[in-house]
């Protein structure tokens, strides 16, 4: 690899080190302190649609206003906040918990990092060029076609999800490739962190549906830029074949936001309880058949449009099989945590209210299945208080777990508990607050993706309510945000495992070498260092994986 | 590291297939057999296609042997293969059949556009690999080629040989 190879001397420290660095540690904290940039740009827009919400026929924003910003909230949570943070934890971790020094390919993996910037930068540039865009971030067409979106919101917004996509796919291929490759003598596919199992199936989810979305992306640019038709339903083209491309892509992207959620969650919570997980393999398997379910659901994201009974019906079904195999790490995690000791941590916390906010949001999608539920509440409020129990209650509240449990790994200090307690619970009761009566205006009819409503019974109190939980809630996140500046500085120092951990990340210093291990710890069960604190008692010689 | 190369640009071609699949079905379901047939020329794009089909057993040979003058036989027939899909286009447009004239140009364009951009950026990396070519470098390279070419051999069977049936 002569002239190819990567400079020797790498300096550590300043800024030049952070833009320069191919370290997957340095390329995983620019990935989750990134998202948590754009998490405080997204909340801002998600409080200036509720601020214009809080009353009936409020004109705070404009229509035209509205439809920019509740676009560039869900674009930014999606592609730059939940997906760069789920990223980042696992380019961060994966190395760590298969005891390897670095990714496969730790250029590519700076070079998926900058493209997100890049990515980022495109997307808000376009506030700037005439106009963000504003036919939300499913882009219907004909909507986003431009003789109905004629400035160039719409151009950014293609162009920005191919640059962030092809970083996407890049990370994925990184990850197959590192943990394919790269893992630590004994360290078997049945012995793996689930947090990585969860990485790995994530990555193949990745890489079979993010280019689904970037075809209908240059579908959907050359409409735009080269006049051609793909979805111009005046020219005869088809605006069903960009939902049903775009819906391809959209329904594994549901999973791939919340599997490495799910890992987290799988390592949190049998540590707290100092329990092994409770049926590993299940785990681990319904995984599998989540991911290839996965592809096999997308159109009840359209049962709204006539699409034939046969079809519906098929497609309702497995929409309500893949909730069985989601059920089944419920009951996993549920069953971790009987008989335990559990130690209630902030990051513990978080994560038994994971479980309880993410099966409500789980519910309330197994009764969209059905058919003529889906019929009476698509479009509403219903939907919308739906996907934030699970995209908020499940993916974010599982983040705000692993930000607790490996902040200290990550920093060498300890996130302050107390601040911890403040941020729980602001957010756990904001969140609710704000989503949970969205439920009734939902039922209630009030559709979604609408600047304003108008003054029936009930509504106005219902958004009131909503409005002032997204105040507590937003608060709350700025406790977190309080929280990492403060603990920085001031946190009781951590260790290198203040959890009594098992996985091979708490082995390492806090925060490790550049190189992670000085030598890894042998890896003969689920559990080494389990193993290395108690050979009496090791995994390994009781039998166990 | 030959290993991490072959597997890393195996899914990322798997990436890839996906993306082409979604241009070949958006192809399909908007088939204009009767605009292709009228259009389209099948002869002298069949001879094109030998000629890419022919440019990954000199690839093969290429990676296997190390010579260089297999891979330059593996561009020059890359750019045969371009230089035919070009005279493709031209005659297209002087027929006035183009990317916003009708759905057949539409999808025809995209389909073998982002086809012809994968050979263009295969000839580049091939060009790349005459100068600095580390042994993992070739075979990732070898493998991308392969694909591109496969790729087409879809492309021509649904685009031309199912129009003229």
């Amino acid at each position: 690899m002569s002239g190819l190879a990567i400079p020797a001397e790498q300096p550590r420290t300043g800024w030049r080190a952070w833009i320069s660095t191919v370290d997957h540690k340095q390329i995983g904290i620019l990935y989750m302190l990134t998202g948590l940039f754009f998490f405080l740009v997204g909340g801002l827009e998600a409080m200036a649609m509720r601020a214009q919400l809080s009353l009936p026929n409020l004109k705070f924003l404009s229509p035209e206003t509205y439809d920019q910003i509740f676009t560039m909230h869900g674009t930014t949570m999606i592609f730059l906040v939940v997906m760069p943070v789920l990223i980042g934890f696992s380019v961060y971790l994966v190395p760590l918990m298969i005891g390897a020094s670095d990714m496969a390919f730790p250029r590519l993996n700076a070079l998926s990092y900058w493209l997100l910037v890049a990515g980022g930068f495109l997307l808000y540039v376009s506030f700037l060029a005439g106009g963000a865009p504003d036919a939300g971030w499913f882009s219907y067409a004909p909507l986003s076609e431009k003789p109905y979106s004629p400035h160039s919101g719409m151009d950014y917004w293609a162009l920005s999800l191919l640059l962030l996509g092809f970083g996407t796919i890049a990370s994925a291929v990184n990850f197959v490739v590192t943990i394919a490759t790269m893992r630590a003598p004994g360290m078997t596919i049945r012995r793996l962190p689930l947090f990585v199992w969860m990485t790995l199936v994530n990555s193949v989810l990745i890489l079979f549906a993010l280019p689904a979305l970037n075809a209908a992306l240059v579908m959907l640019l050359c409409d735009r830029l080269l006049a051609a038709h793909f979805f111009d339903p005046a020219r005869s083209g088809s605006p069903l074949l960009w939902q049903h491309y775009f819906w391809i892509f959209g329904h594994p992207e549901v999973y791939i936001m919340v599997l490495p959620a799910f890992g987290m969650i799988s390592e949190i919570i049998p540590v707290f309880s100092r329990k092994p997980i409770f049926g590993y393999g299940f785990v681990a398997t319904s995984t599998l058949a989540i991911a290839f379910l996965s592809y096999g659901v997308w159109v009840h994201h359209m049962f709204a449009v006539s699409l034939g009974h046969v079809f519906l019906s098929v497609f309702a079904a497995s929409s309500m099989l893949i909730a069985v195999p989601t059920g089944v790490k419920i009951f996993s995690w549920a069953a971790t945590m009987v008989g335990g000791s559990i130690r209630f941590t902030t990051a513990m916390l978080f994560a038994v209210a994971f479980l309880l906010e993410f099966t409500i949001g789980g519910l309330s999608g197994i009764a969209f299945a059905a058919v003529p539920v889906d019929w009476q509440l698509t479009d509403t409020y219903f939907v919308v208080a739906h996907f934030h129990y699970v995209l908020f209650g499940g993916t974010a509240f599982a983040l705000f777990a692993g930000a607790y449990y490996w902040f200290p790994k990550i920093s060498g200090r300890l996130l302050s508990e107390p601040l911890g307690r403040w941020n729980f619970w602001m957010v756990v009761i904001g969140f609710n607050l704000t989503f949970f009566v969205q439920h009734f205006l939902g039922l209630l009819g009030m559709p979604r993706r609408v600047y304003t409503y108008p003054d029936l019974p009930g509504w106005g109190t219902l958004n009131l309510i909503s409005t002032f939980g997204a105040v507590i809630l937003g608060l709350g996140v700025l406790v977190f945000c309080a929280n990492l500046v403060a603990s920085m500085v001031f946190g009781v120092y951590a260790g290198n495992d203040p959890w009594d951990a098992w996985t091979l990340e708490w082995a390492a210093e806090s925060p490790p070498r550049a190189d992670n291990f000085e030598k890894v710890p042998p890896v003969r069960s689920r559990r080494p260092l389990w193993d290395l604190k108690h050979p009496e008692a090791a995994d390994w010689a009781a039998g166990a994986d | 590291m030959r290993q991490r190369a072959r597997l890393g640009m195996a899914m990322f071609l798997l990436s890839e297939a996906v993306f082409f699949f979604m241009l070949i079905a958006a192809f399909v379901y908007f088939r204009d057999a009767r605009t292709a047939a009228a259009n389209l020329r099948l002869g002298a794009t069949a001879v094109y296609t030998v000629c890419l089909a022919a440019s990954s057993v000199t690839m093969w040979r290429a990676a296997e042997s190390g010579v260089r003058s297999w891979l330059v036989g593996t561009i020059a027939l890359g750019a045969i293969f371009l230089f035919g899909q070009g005279r493709e286009y031209v005659r297209l447009f002087h027929q006035n059949v183009t990317i916003s004239q009708g759905l057949f140009g539409t999808t025809f364009f995209t389909l073998t556009g982002f086809h012809g951009l994968h050979v263009l950026i295969g000839i580049a990396v091939l060009g790349i690999l005459l100068r600095v070519g580390a042994p993992a470098a070739m075979e990732a390279a070898a493998l991308y080629w392969y694909f591109v070419d496969a790729i087409w051999i879809a492309i021509f069977s649904v685009v031309y040989l199912w129009s003229f049936l």
